[in-house]
């Protein structure tokens, strides 16, 4: 066996960013800890905390970056100790000030946190935590801010822990539900992934198509260039959803081929009522957004746009959907 | 970029005052779902991992074929099967493992057919959890063979020979 369930979940749960991230972390501990509180982020904000349990004695930040913002792991450890030092500071009540902290009330944690209660924990969660140089800074600047603080809402002798997506996949035992959980949240993600490595397989009607456009408007050849690649990529998307259902959902892969199947027929009666292209590609797309809607976007909603348009750009690539200069007729 | 980049293509080639050329026959069925094809794909299975008996009578676990059909379509889970297959001495995990793979070829209905046409042409048999070669079989036999010399569906049979390598095992299957 090459991974263990909790290295494979550690994995997964490191690919995530994000409120699905959030959401998934939410997730896991609510369904070890029952005392788990979610704190909605809006509309007044979270005061800094995204959940609790305990009755408010052990609080819950998480942070999960997009991966492609930090290029180095030193911009990813600053990012990680801004972003939590940040947190921390508004459970304390306080702000910066140059170098100084002073005192900043916090008017939604009484709103969230029971009466009286004093947070004795708080446990900071990330989506990377792959350095020890995190932890000096962090609990360094905690000491700073217990001194600085009034500690309306966190005890003196609070305890503040740092974790990673390997902690969260200790802290918890890992099972078949909580992986398939996890994975659906990556589901997103996984398909951009594979989009971009899939190959189009000899897409020279789509190019020669292109290729007859820019002849007929030279000026905007840039234009249709990015057109071009931007189609492409959807078409790639689409390509990649398609693989996604088959692997793992091969009852909605059917429903796609039937919804594939109902797309080309509407617009093959669309395109009998119409001479013009523009008419075609318009129509053909919102039919497509219409159908993959109805039929996928309750679970899919998010990449249906993306998937819809792929479709489009796949008629045109096989053929179904294209375009010719019109012959000039000699007027005398 | 999304609808956006059809929505400019159309003004450009209103613009433009393109013909429009309509094909569409041009759009073939996904393969998953063509019939012959998935009887080849099993005639190759079933010739590659069906046991005979002393009779003669091939025969195999309906969950194996089902599982070896729906990788060979999709040779890029072998190596799944591969990982899964290793958790065989920790039988524990192996519910943990795969799951997307085992969702997957469970649920794979259009195999289930496939299976049903065969099995009312009297081609194969269906005794309990086995699929077993049956009066006309050779009609199926006969796709595998047409498959080899025509050197048709490589990649197919190529992850066929290749599962061959990997022990899967009745509770594998039965963790599905």
């Amino acid at each position: 066996m090459k991974r263990s369930p909790a290295d494979t979940y550690a994995l997964i749960i490191a690919e995530l960013v994000g409120n699905e991230f959030q959401l998934e972390i939410s997730a896991r501990v609510g369904a070890n800890i029952l005392s788990f509180q979610t704190v909605p982020a809006s509309p007044q904000g979270d005061a800094g905390l995204d959940g609790f349990s305990h009755a408010g004695a052990q609080a819950y930040c998480c942070y999960g970056p997009e991966h492609h913002t930090y290029k180095t792991n030193k911009q990813r450890e600053k990012a990680l100790i801004k972003k939590f030092c940040g947190d921390l500071r508004k459970l304390f009540e306080l702000e910066t000030k140059g170098k100084n902290l002073i005192h900043k009330d916090n008017p939604e944690l009484p709103t969230i946190l029971p009466k009286g209660q004093k947070i004795r924990r708080i446990k900071l969660i990330a989506n990377w935590f792959e350095s020890h140089r995190v932890i000096g800074p962090i609990l360094t600047a905690v000491a700073e801010y217990k001194n600085a603080s009034a500690l309306n809402f966190v005890a003196a002798d609070v305890d503040v822990i740092i974790a990673g997506p390997t902690e969260i996949a200790n802290d918890y035992p890992v099972d078949e539900l909580t992986l398939a959980r996890a994975q659906q949240r990556t589901f997103l993600q996984k398909i951009v992934a594979s989009a971009g490595a899939l190959t189009i397989t000899d897409p020279k009607d789509f190019d020669s198509k292109m290729q007859t456009l820019r002849e007929m408007q030279p000026e905007q050849a840039d234009n249709i260039t990015a057109l071009a690649e931007s189609l492409r990529a959807d078409w790639r998307m689409s390509l990649a959803f398609e693989r996604e259902l088959g692997d793992a959902l091969p009852a909605l892969h059917e429903t796609l081929e039937v919804a594939r199947t109902q797309i080309i027929t509407r617009v093959r009666i669309l395109t009998i009522g119409a001479a013009d292209p523009a008419v075609h590609i318009s129509g053909a797309t919102t039919i497509a957004g219409e159908i993959l809607e109805k039929d996928l976007g309750k679970q899919y909603g998010l990449i249906i746009g993306s998937v819809a348009t792929g479709e489009v750009a796949r008629l045109i690539g096989e053929c179904t959907l294209g375009w010719k200069k019109r012959p000039v007729h000699d007027a005398t | 970029m999304q609808h956006s980049a059809l929505e400019t293509l159309a003004v450009m080639l209103r613009d433009a005052d393109a013909e429009p050329v309509v094909v569409p026959e041009r759009i073939a069925i996904s393969t998953i779902y063509d019939l012959q094809y998935r009887l080849f794909i099993v005639a190759c299975a079933f010739r590659a991992h069906a046991e005979s008996d002393l009779l003669g009578t091939r025969r195999m676990p309906a969950a194996k074929l089902k599982l070896i059909q729906f990788v060979a379509i999709r040779p890029w889970l072998l190596q799944t099967v591969q990982e899964w297959a290793e958790t065989r001495h920790r039988p524990q995990f192996q519910t943990l493992h795969a799951h997307t793979l085992r969702r997957g070829y469970v649920g794979d209905t259009t195999h289930d057919r496939v299976i049903d046409y065969l099995v009312a042409r009297d081609i194969l048999l269906r005794t309990g959890a086995h699929i077993v070669s049956s009066t006309r079989f050779s009609t199926i036999d006969s796709f595998a063979t047409a498959a080899e010399t025509t050197q048709s569906f490589v990649n197919e049979r190529a992850t066929i020979d290749e599962l061959r390598e990997v022990k899967i095992t009745a509770v594998m299957l039965e963790s599905a």
